[in-house]
């Protein structure tokens, strides 16, 4: 290695006094040790700017954090989190916060009091913190497209297949046990599978609509979404059981994640105690030090800074994770979709990533900065600024697009009729005006549609009986106003009484929902050319927007 | 208060229902003390898409409420926009449906993208007139469109697609016969007065036509005095919105038969509206009438006249209660504003000599 020739060699070094611009001696009230600063271990005084600017930044990246996971808690849902995964989303948000708690706190508490094993150990674990999450997170995207590819593949030849089956199965009526006994299979499978399917199914709905428009015809909607899921079932009993499909659950799966992240933490700590190590023999034979001035790397009652090999040695490690994020990179290229924006974010972090490395090192080497501003503004922040882009780009964003999403879905399926049925007092308005019209049934059911939603799991197939019986069913006081509303009951009858288990999927009535708030568009102009407080409610409502 | 139960039989509803344009008034539904009251209470039945809202708007526009400003029908953009998604919506579904493929690619880029994305507000852009106009003219869409008997759709689809470009534009101000034309499902019971002359109020009620809106049609049956009952002459090859395999001549059939033999109606004037004229006389030049009446010669069959005379039949001969001298037959086209405005006239006359005869 280059780096252990390359030792520190500054004329200086022993003197130590002049090490430092004699500015920082002379800033009296503006010094932190006022005006009796003085360096030692060639650690120059810091000038109160330091602290400030340092719990600056914490306080700042803390409450980063806090949005972060509330957001990824809240979102977790969303398509934009769900594609990242939380559980990524969360060790990124933990890697970078242990560097950026680190280097802030010893420029808070000051350098020359934090224990100096605490600032060795966070040169050599800050390139893998900050760059390990990007790299995992091009693992996980490509892989899961591979394996999506796969899914898709086996979706598409065992819809065909189930098409034909079901119509047969149609005729001898004996379609639900052997739905019922596929349906328990799958969802026994493993948890993060779960969660993978979901994604997956839906990409491979889009795909199908694509090719064959199946969720398109209303009147089909129902039948056919039902073969698509069932098809997806056949396929995936099979398919866990493939080896490759193993391998790929596998790489996709929390379990792989957090074992890569503890090896490579594990790994780091170890390259810190051999160097360490190394760094002492060579203390007590040549008197020298590699990395940190003239103080031991497992020293723990005193500060301490690093030489220019400090510097090189983090970025020589941040240059090797780099040449790792490039590598998954060219394989992201190979991604054809990228709906939730992940290559794009990729590209933008890697420019980063290069931009902040290499001023890193270029600070390291000059001299005004290393002896002078570093005690001012630490140039250490460059290296800081990385942790909080990445939160911001990789978690935040991610998490505003969330919300945004759901904004606008919000706008597009029910235009700002939701909106209003959400607020309690309009709700009261319309369902009021409702009720005096003679027609409240399409806001009881949406109402009931959304607690439906909310309910635990295990009651949930008691209500969603309920809600067909009251509103379904032909001839009861209830009953909707949609096409077909015995058949959607016997449907949904059949199938819920079918259910071995409590898996009453939650989108079970969304098509109902959605009726619903195409018929309350009567209701709802009517009642705003009626009354005056609703029309200028929903008016101030649209200028929010 | 999250189980509050809210019945569509609240008796009490009655009197909380003058939230309509004219909804001051109030002597509201006391309609009940006959003879020398001020107010008709004038019903509009029928069965689903009949075309009873339509006259109401009408009527509410020659009366000159609502719709006759700008500003009320700047209010209803949204609602044109959304038939116009929902009538792409439905042919698109229809091709799918009916195994019609859409065959230009750039047709099928457009399908593809109002069946998952499509908002009315994106319809301010005029770019999507010509992208809608082109889906309209392509091949598969129209001939989805020629086997419209064969799904559901709007009567207007033609008409707003051709004035796509009034109506994917930033500036577009519903016309009227823009509001006339566009579909609106009424649901529940709504109700409208305005002035006859002579101090009298007329009190118009529209409801809803489908079969679980018409069991909240009893709660203004003791209090009405005059019966419109509307039924479309076009959807002799249609089925129901409700029921996709019930034939609609026979659901209207069986609903003007309960309306017109219900007891409380046998001292009331009945006037039985055969509406949609207009679309009747273009469906019969290209399909077939007497393939959906046995009893009709098929030799009549482009002769609007004898079609109508022979539906007039099939419903006076559901006439077994009510007096024949106070049942009115009338024809219709309610998008129509001269004809509706003729007819409504006629039976508004109908109406007040039939209430001073008694």
């Amino acid at each position: 290695m280059s780096l252990l020739s390359s030792y520190e060699t500054s004329p200086n070094i022993t003197t130590g006094q002049s090490i430092c611009d004699k500015r920082l001696l002379e800033l009296g009230q503006l010094s932190r040790e006022g005006y009796n600063a003085t360096i030692t271990n060639n650690i120059c005084p810091d000038s109160i700017f330091t602290p400030i600017f340092a719990s600056g930044i914490l306080i700042f990246y803390i409450v980063l954090v806090c949005f972060g996971v509330f957001g990824v808690y809240w979102k977790r849902n969303s398509g934009h989190v769900k594609a990242r995964h939380a559980t990524f989303m969360i060790l990124t948000i933990v890697a970078s916060f242990m560097c950026v708690l680190l280097t802030c706190l010893r420029y808070i508490v000051g350098r020359k009091v934090m224990p100096c094993f605490l600032y060795s150990i966070s040169i050599f674990i800050t390139p893998p913190a900050i760059c390990l999450p990007t790299v995992l997170r091009y693992v996980r995207t490509f892989f899961l497209y591979r394996l999506n590819l796969k899914k898709a593949a086996n979706v598409r030849a065992s819809k065909e297949f189930y098409i034909q089956k079901n119509t047969e199965l149609e005729k001898e009526e004996v379609k639900s046990p052997t739905r019922d006994v596929q349906v328990d299979l799958t969802f026994n499978n493993e948890e993060n599978n779960k969660e993978n399917n979901e994604l997956n199914k839906a990409q491979s709905e889009q795909e199908l609509n694509i090719t064959s428009n199946s969720s398109v015809e209303k009147s089909d909607i129902d039948s056919n979404s039902e073969g698509l899921d069932q098809a997806y079932l056949d396929y995936s009993e099979s398919a866990m059981f493939s080896k490759s499909f193993k391998i790929l659950n596998f790489i996709l799966s929390n379990k792989f994640i957090v074992l890569v992240y503890i090896l490579a933490f594990g790994f780091h700590l170890a390259v810190w105690a051999i160097f360490g190590g190394v760094d002492e023999i060579l203390w007590n034979t040549s008197g020298k030090r590699i990395f940190l001035w003239s103080v031991s790397m497992f020293q723990f009652d005193t500060g301490c800074v690093t030489t220019t090999n400090g510097v090189i040695l983090m970025v020589s490690e941040a240059a090797f994770y780099i040449i790792l994020e490039f590598v998954f990179f060219i394989l992201l290229f190979f991604v054809d979709r990228d709906t939730w924006s992940i290559k794009i974010e990729a590209i933008v972090m890697i420019i980063i990533q290069i931009i902040l490395a290499a001023s890193f090192l270029i600070s390291g080497q000059i001299e005004v900065i290393r002896f002078f501003t570093d005690y001012i503004v630490p140039y250490g922040f460059a290296a800081l600024l990385y942790p909080i882009l990445e939160i911001l780009i990789s978690v935040i964003l991610p998490v505003i697009y969330a919300i945004r999403q759901d904004r606008k879905s919000i706008t597009h399926e029910g235009n700002q009729m939701e909106i209003l049925l959400r607020n309690r007092e309009t709700f009261w308005l319309i369902l009021d005006y409702a009720r005096r019209s003679y027609c409240p049934e399409n806001i009881l059911a949406y109402k009931d549609i959304e607690n439906f939603k909310k309910i635990s799991k295990k009651n949930r197939k008691q209500v969603a009986l309920k809600i067909i019986n009251t509103y379904l069913v032909h001839d009861s006081p209830l009953e909707l106003n949609i096409p077909n509303a015995s058949t959607r009951y016997h449907e949904i009858n059949t199938f819920l009484t079918g259910l071995v288990d409590d898996n009453v999927p939650l989108d079970l009535f969304d098509d109902i929902k959605l009726a619903c708030l195409t018929n309350m568009t009567d209701i709802f102009e009517r009642l705003k050319s009626s009354n005056l407080e609703f029309k200028q409610k929903v008016e101030s409502l649209n200028k929010g927007q | 208060m999250g189980n509050i139960v809210v019945s569509p039989h609240d008796k009490e509803g009655q009197h909380h229902m003058m939230a309509t344009p004219t909804s001051n008034n109030p002597n509201g539904g006391s309609a009940a003390t006959a003879k020398n009251k001020s107010e008709i209470t004038v019903l509009l039945l029928g069965a689903g898409e009949s075309g009873k809202s339509t006259l109401f708007k009408q009527v509410q526009f020659f009366h000159g409420v609502g719709i006759t400003h700008d500003q009320e029908r700047i209010e209803l953009i949204e609602i044109v926009r959304l038939n116009v998604l929902e009538n792409a919506k439905n042919l698109v579904a229809a091709t799918q449906h009916l195994n019609i493929p859409i065959e230009q690619p750039e047709n099928r880029e457009t399908a593809k993208l109002i069946i998952n994305s499509l908002n009315t507000n994106d319809l301010e852009d005029p770019s999507w007139s010509k992208r809608l106009y082109s889906l309209w003219k392509d091949a598969g869409i129209q001939k989805a469109y020629e086997n419209r008997e064969k799904f559901q759709l709007y009567d207007s689809t033609e008409y707003l697609f051709e004035n796509l470009d009034r109506i994917c534009s930033d500036k577009y101000v519903p016309t009227v016969v823009d509001v006339i034309r566009t579909r609106t499902k009424t649901i529940g019971i709504t109700d409208m007065k305005f002035d006859v002359g002579d101090g009298k109020q007329l009190r118009l009620v529209d409801v809803g036509g489908q079969r679980n809106e018409r069991r909240k049609w009893i709660h203004f049956f003791n209090t009405v005095d005059a019966v419109v009952f509307l039924t479309s002459l076009s959807e002799f090859d249609l089925n129901l919105y409700e029921d996709n395999g019930y034939w609609r001549v026979k659901e209207s059939l069986r609903v003007f038969n309960e309306v017109v033999n219900n007891a409380l109606f046998y001292k009331v004037p009945f006037v039985l509206l055969f509406n949609k004229r207009d679309l009747f006389e273009k469906k019969i030049a290209t399909k077939s009438f007497s393939k959906y009446f046995s009893g009709f010669n098929e030799a009549e069959e482009k002769n609007p006249v004898a079609c109508i005379e022979y539906m007039t039949k099939l419903f006076l001969n559901e006439i077994t209660e009510h007096p024949l001298d106070t049942v009115s037959v009338k024809t219709l086209s309610a998008i129509d504003h001269d004809n509706s405005k003729q007819v409504f006239e006629e039976v508004k006359q109908f109406i007040m000599t039939q209430q001073h005869r008694e």
